[in-house]
């Protein structure tokens, strides 16, 4: 049964991470990953905030000074749990914006049946979302896999 | 050089008490929560970030040295703490003890050597949020020496241990460059690079 206290710190962490990546990808132009995609700005601005306030929220609703030995997680099941977390929180905002621009992500501008491969990175994801891409990746993979074995 | 940072740490655990804000300030500074978490946020934001995948590439490059510079700082760490013990501050002089009192060796900080392991990668790339997460890791040593946890010369020496671990996490990164270019290649193609 995890503690209060690592439970609040992957809270922190979860909040945090969705927060900066809403920044990031607003920043650089991945409209597929964000949440509003008409308002970028406005994004970048929220996600300062929900950063800042995930911190506040995680230092004042206890006492977090303390030794590992005690509640405390020293630094290594730190990190552990941090990268659980912001794993989560990456996955988590990949699936919900994937769901949210499902429609707009349809017009990626590649052609299914051009024979090409899809676009790599997430650059990519300017014009669509991880879930179309990530479909694009299979069905080519497929037709090409289905092509070598038809020759 | 004993007697010069025992005098800081006097002067600087002195100004505790004096100032509710300050104090309370200190207290969020010095936890080993919020500077590494919000370092790691800093990598982690690199990794989403740029207009190209060039620009990409270079900024997932930082990531992953800062990363691995965390993991040498460590072994850096532990490698000093195996040769040498220093008692902490509380220890030895009369002062106010304002954190939990830690049971290893006060030199060199730990914490403040990952803090410049992850800052000096991004300065090398990004000066600007360089400089901001190298004062970040400054304050945090700082509200070390202040809570009476470290002397000054113990945060010196982690942050020159940090720095050195960041030099050789880039200079290993440089070297085989190759299995980045070839594990960021196959992230490129499931989109999470």
């Amino acid at each position: 049964m995890p503690s209060a206290f690592l439970i609040d710190y992957l809270l922190w962490v979860f909040v945090s991470t969705a927060g900066v990546m809403q920044f990031a990808a607003a920043r650089s132009g991945l409209w597929g990953v964000l949440y509003v995609r008409r308002w970028p700005r406005a994004t970048m601005a929220a996600s300062v905030l929900v950063v800042h306030a995930a911190a506040v929220w995680f230092f004042i609703t206890g006492e977090r000074n303390q030794p590992d030995t005690g509640l405390g997680l020293d630094a290594n099941v730190q990190s552990f749990w941090f990268a659980m977390s912001a794993a989560g929180a990456v996955i988590t905002t990949l699936v919900a914006t994937s769901i949210i621009n499902h429609s707009w992500g349809r017009n990626h501008g590649w052609d299914t049946q051009s024979g090409q491969a899809p676009p790599m990175s997430l650059t990519w994801l300017s014009r669509t979302t991880f879930f179309h891409a990530i479909r694009a990746r299979i069905s080519h993979l497929r037709r090409s896999s289905s092509e070598r074995v038809s020759v | 050089m004993d007697h010069l940072d025992q005098s800081l740490v006097l002067w600087i655990n002195g100004i505790g008490g004096r100032s509710a804000l300050l104090d309370a300030s200190m207290d969020v500074l010095v936890s080993d929560y919020l500077a590494p978490v919000l370092a790691s946020l800093v990598l982690l934001g690199l990794w989403f970030s740029g207009l190209s995948d060039a620009q990409r590439y270079q900024n997932q490059l930082v990531t992953l040295t800062g990363g691995i510079a965390v993991g040498f700082a460590n072994a850096l760490v532990t490698i000093v703490n195996a040769l040498m013990f220093r008692d902490r501050p509380f220890v030895n002089l009369d002062i106010s003890l304002h954190f939990y009192a830690p049971t290893d060796s006060s030199f060199p900080a730990n914490a403040v050597s990952v803090g410049f392991a992850i800052a000096t990668p991004v300065f090398l790339r990004h000066r600007r949020l360089g400089g901001v997460l190298y004062l970040l890791a400054a304050l945090w040593g700082l509200a070390r020496v202040y809570a009476g946890v470290h002397y000054p010369s113990d945060i010196l020496g982690g942050a020159v241990i940090g720095i050195i671990a960041a030099l050789l996490s880039a200079g290993l990164v440089r070297l085989l460059a190759f299995i980045p270019r070839h594990v960021f290649r196959a992230f490129r193609a499931v989109y999470i690079a």
